[in-house]
């Protein structure tokens, strides 16, 4: 019996959860119960085999990695925008459906385009801007 | 709602504001026992009211409180765990759990954008903060709340209020509409041949055209700032200069 009409599609992300769960916990499980517990200056170091540790890990990064988390953030956004478009975009092109405007008019496929063709405009201006100013340069 | 059920609703914010409270991080000895106490007994409370006034045969309800309760105690952990990089993942937690209540509410497009924005991008911004402004150690202000009790008597008579207008909402007889439909909204059900994404894309579009363009045009601006922001070059001997005082450097660096 289906418990709910609205999940059930998402019963694959879902399983897919709680396999991870239920994985993660068995293998912290496993590793406490059947590991071995060997201690030592060499056993105790991040990277055994690896490099010796240089400086601490919590220690203050450059300012440049912070643009690139916003213009990570403000593409993100901008392709949240267009993926909503992007379907009625592609049902408009493929089947000629138009869409009716408060003014009277419908908006067919032209109509979208000009709408997120303006929009796709402003967003190469920014990155052309940022390109030109060097955010994407790493010296 | 009759005014018994909304003063027993206040109670219990009140009860999940004193719980809270002594959750929070705080030095001196710790009372997280006493907090989680109040806030569970709270947290039974508000579904045990929910339970009660809600309705019987929506069959997603244990869904529902499933992922309410990860949504509040997750968030909870987001503000009292003294360790930040900790709190930015249980606000993924919060948000995927909100992702799931939105979902039961058939808005799919919105869900799957929240998980973008929020655990994606938004919580690698978080991340670079903390890592932009670590210090070494565990600082003070990551173990100790600074106004614990001003910070939790506002939140709680915001979202008092807020809940105790809930059931007037005209939103309600929307509800019970959706409800006699056997629990999917209606306005889903009229666009189901289109989809969730593509009603949204519609609207955004065509009705809401001029919208979208002013969130390009703000986005724009936001790039701008980030750049101007942060691409500045301070020379170290400006910075190193034992004579300047607080904001002499703003002064002495050309803007961008």
């Amino acid at each position: 019996m289906s418990l709910s009409p609205s999940l059930d599609s998402y019963a694959a992300i879902g399983i897919t959860i709680l396999m991870v769960l239920v994985v993660i916990v068995a293998m912290l499980i496993l590793a406490h119960f059947v590991g071995p517990s060997r201690h030592g200056p060499v056993k105790d170091s991040p990277y055994e085999s690896g490099m010796p540790v240089s400086t601490d890990a919590r220690r203050r990064f450059h300012i440049r990695f912070y643009i690139v988390a916003v213009l990570f953030m403000l593409f993100d956004v901008e392709v949240i925008f267009m993926w909503p478009w992007a379907t009625v975009f592609h049902h408009a092109a493929t089947t000629g459906a138009t869409i009716p405007l408060e003014t009277g008019g419908v908006a067919g496929k032209g109509f979208l385009l000009a709408g997120m063709g303006v929009f796709f405009a402003l967003l190469l201006f920014g990155l052309l801007y940022e390109w030109k100013k060097g955010a994407f340069q790493w010296d | 709602m009759t005014s018994t059920t909304g003063y027993v609703l206040y109670l219990v914010f009140a009860l999940g504001a004193a719980g809270l409270y002594y959750l929070l991080p705080r030095t001196g000895a710790s009372k997280t026992a006493i907090g989680a106490t109040l806030g569970v007994s709270a947290l039974v409370g508000l579904f045990v009211l929910l339970g009660a006034h809600g309705s019987a045969q929506r069959r997603d309800e244990v869904y529902f409180y499933l992922f309410a309760a990860t949504a509040i105690l997750a968030a909870v952990r987001v503000i009292t765990h003294p360790k930040p990089v900790y709190s930015a993942i249980y606000f993924v937690a919060v948000v995927i759990a909100v992702a799931a209540l939105l979902l039961l509410q058939e808005a799919e497009f919105l869900a799957v954008a929240l998980v973008i924005i929020y655990a994606g991008a938004i919580l690698v911004t978080y991340l670079f903060v903390i890592m932009l402004a670590q210090q070494p150690g565990s600082p003070i202000y990551d173990r100790r709340t600074r106004e614990p009790f001003l910070a939790v008597v506002v939140g709680f008579v915001l979202m008092a209020m807020i809940a105790g207008r809930a059931g007037e909402l005209p939103a309600r007889a929307a509800e019970k509409a959706i409800l006699a439909d056997g629990g999917r909204n209606p306005a889903s059900t009229a666009s189901l041949l289109t989809g969730n994404t593509m009603a949204i894309g519609a609207a955004v579009t065509t009705k809401y055209v001029v919208a979208l363009e002013l969130s390009g045009v703000l986005l724009l601006i936001s790039m701008v700032g980030a750049i101007a922001l942060s691409r500045k070059q301070i020379t170290s001997d400006v910075i190193r200069s034992p004579r300047r005082t607080l904001g002499q450097i703003g002064k002495e660096v050309e803007p961008f």
